[in-house]
């Protein structure tokens, strides 16, 4: 008896887990909002221009959300190898993982985003996506 | 700790280590680095199977001169204990003198053809019997014997047949005795 019920709960378990994995995972479409979405990033590369880099990043990972930045990434000036880009319309939260996930991800040989943050217009800033800034 | 301890240790390490950052990497969208954990992931537990199948070889091959001593006893034990094989066709046995399949199906065959020759012998009765014993009294009619004549023709009479007529042609004698 006490075997099924360490089964029983062994498979719950499991089920939950993958029920929750799925959960954060699964990609879902956002509901369309008004405002815009700031993007910064900050680039490292290896011998690599770090402008072009940042071009280059963001022409790669902005296919993964629906909305376009209206320009190329600019300097933000704040600490060198760090660039915005304003996104309309407002990003939602999937969209804001997935271009996260993108910019952090080892998309291009020798170059490297970190640092991602979304600041919305109409909310206000806002720390990127749940995950605040981290180095990849 | 032994070599192949201390690399079976570091590749389940290893593993669960690539499969811990495997799904990290998932829920933060990273592909390209998901699929980099994926393929350490796979390689550990590649190189972990080999060499547990490499150690279980190596272990089969050295212990061959232990087994052959117990192997005796023990097979000596299962033999005896061993209940007797079931031979399933006995029946086709050349030698095993026994008919207990044959025997109900050649009774069994021997009624059907009874049977069938029954119906034939009495459907030959009502048949065929009849008309030859038809055939064969008007084939013996001609041989009859004249009961009013007899075999000897009545004295005087110039028409009388002779008695080599009456064999001859019994049929004409008779018509004639007919007609008078």
């Amino acid at each position: 008896m006490r075997r099924l019920l360490g089964i029983l709960a062994l498979v719950a378990g499991l089920a939950a887990g993958v029920f929750e994995l799925a959960e954060h995972t699964q990609n879902r479409p956002d509901a369309v909002g008004s405002g815009t979405t700031r993007v910064e990033w900050s680039v490292s590369t290896k011998g690599v221009d770090v402008a072009l880099a940042a071009v280059g990043l963001w022409a790669v990972c902005r296919n993964t959300i629906s909305g376009l930045g209206d320009h190329a990434p600019i300097p933000t000036g704040s600490e060198a190898g760090r660039f915005a880009v304003a996104v309309t319309p407002r990003l939602g939260h999937h969209a804001k993982r997935r271009l996260q996930g993108c910019l952090e991800d080892a998309t291009i040989d020798r170059i490297s985003g970190h640092d991602v943050r979304f600041i919305d217009t109409d909310a206000g800033p806002e720390s990127g996506a749940g995950r605040g800034t981290k180095t990849s | 700790m032994s070599g192949s301890r201390l690399a079976r240790t570091l590749l389940v390490a290893v593993m669960v280590g690539a499969g811990a950052y495997l799904f990290v990497y998932l829920y933060r969208w990273e592909w390209n680095r998901a699929t980099i954990a994926g393929i350490f992931l796979v390689a550990a537990e590649v190189a972990h199977a080999t060499i547990l199948v490499t150690e279980r070889l190596a272990q089969l091959a050295a212990a061959p001169s232990g087994h052959a001593t117990a192997d005796i006893g023990t097979l000596a034990r299962i033999r005896e204990t061993a209940p007797r094989p079931r031979q399933r066709f006995a029946w086709l046995a050349p030698n095993s003198g026994q008919t207990s399949v044959f025997v109900p199906v050649l009774m069994g065959a021997g009624v059907v053809l009874s049977g069938l020759a029954w119906i034939v012998e009495r459907i030959a009765q009502h048949t065929a019997r009849p008309r030859l014993e038809r055939g064969l009294a008007r084939r013996l009619d001609a041989l009859a014997v004249d009961t009013v004549a007899g075999l000897v023709p009545p004295p005087g009479g110039d028409d009388r047949l002779t008695a080599a007529d009456l064999l001859s042609r019994p049929h004409a004698r008779r018509a004639e005795v007919a007609r008078r």
